[in-house]
């Protein structure tokens, strides 16, 4: 590349130094993605970059294989030598990858000198390398470092795992997003030159691209050529026989390639000299490389099956040859190529089991598949599993329907050719995928025929996994008596015979389900065991199986309305997630967090928390639904405009689900919207939808307020008289009940809803004033219509007022609470006043304080009355009487 | 990005400084937010200073509400808009 066509690079040469200095000189990292199409320049434009403007820093570099099942980590492997031979056989060695990502980070924190990190062509990495690469860009803000990253931005499409990393890490400060523009057209002119060549013609052709209009000019431009490739095959064309053939062995061989192993099967010496000398391939330290991508695409691309067949063939013997032995996955990658069945065999499962290992499921997958159509050659029961991993494989990617037939053949396998424990494993995970894709009665055969059949024989470790399956088909059927007697004995075995993951999961199991039927101190009994259980033997379970057991737990005590408890249990999951970036744990967490702060009256955490959680592109279904419900309702309290679009998008999610779980609290978010919109018949409609269910499983919370919400559309459906619990009070009519048990449950809405359902003149001006609080403007408006209609005197008109716009930025309540300090009430007397709790009291105390800038009332009272804060009662705007 | 209209009541009257505590103010407010996408279009006063209609352009109301707190401003009710002017089919 000349140094001309950098020219019109150097804004973002500059811009890329300006965040080097930041990092290397005030320790504030940062994450650069620069895209641009295929031979924008992307590349040389980073070389560039580290060639001049790092100074001192050291640069670690590596680049993505453009295989269909790249090696899982290997930028990381292509400068893992750099960090020390310990590290390098760290990554080698194919485990521990959290080890591997955390070394990385200490080590960008610990450098004095700075770090560049280029990763290149990210649109071609593998899972483990995304994983890498959310990991180190989060925390890199801290470092002397920085993320340098290249990808093709026209060739990632909107479901591209590389954009959703993207779209995940955009919200940082410190991710930056460059873009290579095509080249001007005064910079073509220059690089024409002399040269008889239309520039502007070749600028159009070209439409800028920097590689092709050098490989134009490098074919001395005789003729323009339409596509780039064309004019890299015309550069080919011109290269004698045998350098063709070496080159051809290069494209085949990869992007960055041994010298010595393209020099060992090029016809000759010369041969490679030629391509060196055509400038088509570059040599640098004992390396050779393409110049450009598009170059050995094109390459590729114009050989014929049967050489490259050919070709492949004799890279894997070459490769097997050396010393050191090559990366399975590049094996694999060569034998496929050559479609060599028995090495196929040979290096493609042990190349998926490494992917596995490393987190990079989707080459794992790509692994397996490849193996599988040879697999009869291996055996029965190596077949099978072979199936299993790659059913595996397939479910964690979301291949859900590749997943049930793989568990299905290996079953039909297993049943000829398997022992009889064998024989129940494979039909439970076969029943388990069939559960996945709604296939549920088929499923729940297998499982009976498995259960029979481990009860019969003698015990053994997968009677536990047997009867822990059973519990939680169970338990997704809500039948509690059933998951409970199975969840038990799966954890009685499963003890008995050693087998602690099926322990563990029957442990979740049990605490779902007893905290759904809401026997608290038994859930908290086991969800304690579980914990326990996971935290001695940290080699059987990672960081992921306590956090899955503070979501589950937490999940179900908010179902039930504990949410005191619910709240510690799902800030811990939170908590916990973050540090090892397990996303989708972490989101349905914070989406069960942003339900319970609705729900204990902290509207504007819950407002942040669901937005949020619907911005991101990423969530999982359940994670948008119960974020959906958060917002929906949020947005209807608060008489605020958008609630119904979010609501329609959770029904539709729901109804995918087609479970009570998450129909009911949609169904009822939608039912109370009606009514609030003054649609009686939709709101029975709504509730209607989901009640039949809810009677049949018994739950008593769904039930209780669908029954309320069609009671209120004025619709005389019948109470079960084994739903308790406040709903039901206030469907008999017993709202003062109902609002104490919703003051103990700490809902504020919900006791004010019942409050306002009283007669009594008090009882009014307590949910008033609850509602005033909260903001939910709506309900207050129509509770102080009723006290009117009830003859009431005093009632506030409108929505709260606020003083004049105050200086010190109070809120009209803590501007009321201010002038009560200066008068010399304490926050208990305050509350009396006010009619709210004295923790509320207490949080306003401590919001005045801060924005007066004073540690003590004595303090802030002194400063109001400096800055003219504190007003007579003539100033302040009292009620205005009907 | 949607507009939203909100309607805030001020008894006693809205009283804005003058000079350049109301630079350093409205400064203030658009920096805040700017941070959360916020962008405060202009405002409608009632002659009596009791009342004002502010045009927003906001992600969502939850935007909006935020900014209003960090301002220390009441919000009343807050309606999605579109624009209709009279050259709009011109």
């Amino acid at each position: 590349m000349t140094r001309v066509s950098l020219l019109e690079r150097e804004a973002l040469l500059s811009e890329l130094e300006r965040y080097a200095q930041a990092a290397f000189r005030a320790g504030s990292g940062a994450a650069l993605f620069v895209g641009g199409e295929a031979g924008a320049g992307k590349s040389a434009l980073v070389r560039e970059f580290t060639a001049s403007r790092v100074a001192g820093a050291d640069v670690l570099y590596g680049a993505c294989d453009a295989m269909s099942a790249p090696r899982p980590l290997g930028p990381v492997a292509d400068f893992a030598g750099m960090l020390g031979e310990e590290f390098r056989s760290l990554v080698r060695s194919g485990e521990q990858r959290q080890q591997i990502f955390e070394r990385l980070l200490d080590d960008l924190r610990a450098s004095r000198n700075g770090r560049v990190i280029v990763l290149e062509d990210l649109h071609w990495s593998d899972d483990a390398t995304l994983d890498l690469l959310r990991f180190v860009a989060r925390r890199i803000a801290a470092c002397r470092a920085v993320l340098l990253c290249t990808y093709r931005d026209d060739e990632i499409g909107a479901l591209h795992p590389l954009r959703r990393v993207l779209g995940e890490l955009a919200g940082l400060q410190h991710v930056r997003r460059l873009s290579v523009p095509p080249l001007s057209l005064g910079a073509v002119e220059r690089l024409v030159g002399d040269l008889p060549l239309n520039a502007a013609e070749l600028h159009r052709r070209t439409s800028g691209n920097a590689f092709f209009v050098t490989e134009v000019l490098a074919a001395g431009g005789a003729a323009l050529p339409s596509k780039v490739e064309d004019a890299v095959l015309a550069r080919v064309a011109r290269l004698s026989e045998p350098a063709r053939e070496a080159l051809e062995s290069a494209a085949v061989i990869g992007l960055n390639q041994d010298l010595g192993l393209v020099e060992e099967l090029a016809p000759s010496g010369e041969a490679v000299e030629e391509c060196l000398l055509s400038g088509l391939l570059i040599g640098h330290d004992g390396a050779l490389s393409f110049r450009h991508a598009l170059a050995q695409e094109a390459v590729l691309g114009a050989m014929s099956a049967l050489r490259r067949r050919h070709v492949h063939a004799a890279v894997l013997r070459a490769l097997e040859a050396k010393a050191l032995p090559e990366s399975v996955a590049v094996l694999s990658h060569h034998a496929a190529g050559a479609g060599d069945a028995s090495r196929i065999l040979r290096y493609a499962p042990a190349a998926g089991r490494m992917a596995f290992r490393l987190g990079a499921y989707r080459e794992a997958r790509t692994q397996f598949a490849r193996a599988l159509p040879h697999a009869a050659a291996l055996g029965p029961k190596a077949r099978a599993e072979l199936l299993v991993e790659h059913a595996r494989a397939s479910t964690l990617t979301g291949h859900d329907h590749d997943a049930m037939e793989s568990h299905r053949l290996a079953l039909e396998i297993l049943r000829e050719e398997g022992e009889a424990t064998e024989v129940v494993l494979a039909q439970v995970r076969y029943a388990g995928a069939l559960y996945n894709l709604g296939h549920k009665s088929e499923g729940e055969r297998l499982v009976a025929e498995a259960v029979e059949t481990v009860t019969a024989r003698p015990e053994g470790p997968e009677r536990a996994a047997v009867y822990y399956t059973h519990a939680e088909l169970r338990m997704l059927d809500r039948d509690t008596p059933g998951a409970l007697h199975w969840g038990r004995k799966a954890v009685a075995s499963g003890l008995r015979t050693g087998n602690l993951r099926a322990v563990a999961s029957a442990y979740n199991t049990l605490v779902g389900v007893l905290t759904t039927a809401e026997r608290l101190p038994e859930a908290r009994r086991y969800h304690q065991a579980c914990l326990e259980l996971v935290a001695s033997h940290p080699a059987l379970f990672d960081p992921t199986a306590r956090v899955n057991a503070k979501v589950m737990f937490g999940s179900g005590l908010g179902e039930v309305y504990r949410f005191a408890e619910a709240e510690a249990a799902l800030n811990e999951a939170c908590e916990l997630s973050s540090r090892t970036d397990n996303d989708s744990s972490h989101y349905y967490a914070l989406a069960w967090l942003g339900l319970t702060y609705l729900y204990v009256g902290r509207w504007a955490e819950a407002g942040e928390a669901a937005t949020r959680l619907l911005g991101r592109p990423n969530s999982s279904l359940i994670t948008r639904i119960m974020a959906g419900v958060a917002l929906g309702r949020l947005r209807v309290r608060r008489g605020d405009p958008e609630a119904w679009p979010v609501l329609d998008a959770a029904l539709e999610e729901a109804l995918r689900t087609d479970t009570l779980q998450r129909l009911a609290p949609v169904r009822a978010a939608r039912a109370e919207a009606a009514l609030a919109a003054g649609d009686a018949e939709l709101a029975a409609a709504e509730a209607a939808a989901a009640l039949p269910l809810a009677v049949q499983q018994r739950h008593r919370w769904f039930t209780g307020e669908l029954t309320y919400l069609m009671r209120c559309a004025g619709s005389e459906v019948e109470l079960p008289d084994w739903v308790t619990g406040p709903f039901a009070q206030q469907v008999r009519g017993q709202h003062d009940s109902a609002a104490r048990a919703w003051r103990r449950l700490r809902c504020p809405f919900e006791e004010a809803r019942a409050l306002s359902e009283s007669a009594e003149i008090p009882h009014l001006e307590r949910a008033h004033r609850l509602f005033q609080e909260l903001g939910a403007t709506p309900a207050a408006f129509r509770v102080a219509q009723r006290m009117r209609q009830l003859g009431a005197r005093g009632v506030p008109r409108g929505p709260r007022q606020a003083t004049r716009a105050n200086p010190a930025g109070l809120t009209a309540r803590e501007q009321e609470v201010l002038t009560l300090l200066a008068q010399g009430l304490r926050n208990a007397q305050i509350a009396a006043r006010h009619g709210v709790s004295e923790r509320t009291v207490g949080h306003q105390v401590s919001a005045v304080l801060g924005k007066l800038g004073a540690s003590t009332r004595t303090e802030a009272v002194a400063e109001a009355q400096r800055r003219g804060l504190i007003l007579g009662a003539d100033q302040r705007g009292e009620r205005s009487l009907t | 990005m949607p507009r939203y209209v909100v309607e805030r009541g001020f008894d006693g009257g809205l009283h804005i400084p003058i000079g350049k505590e109301s630079q350093e103010m409205f400064a203030k407010i658009r920096e805040r937010n700017a941070e959360q996408g916020v962008t405060w279009v202009h405002s409608y006063v009632t002659d009596d200073k009791s009342k004002t209609f502010c045009v927003y352009d906001a992600p969502n109301a939850e935007a909006i509400r935020k900014v209003a707190a960090a301002n220390g401003l009441p919000v009343g009710q807050i309606t999605m808009v579109t624009v209709l002017d009279p050259y709009f089919y011109a």
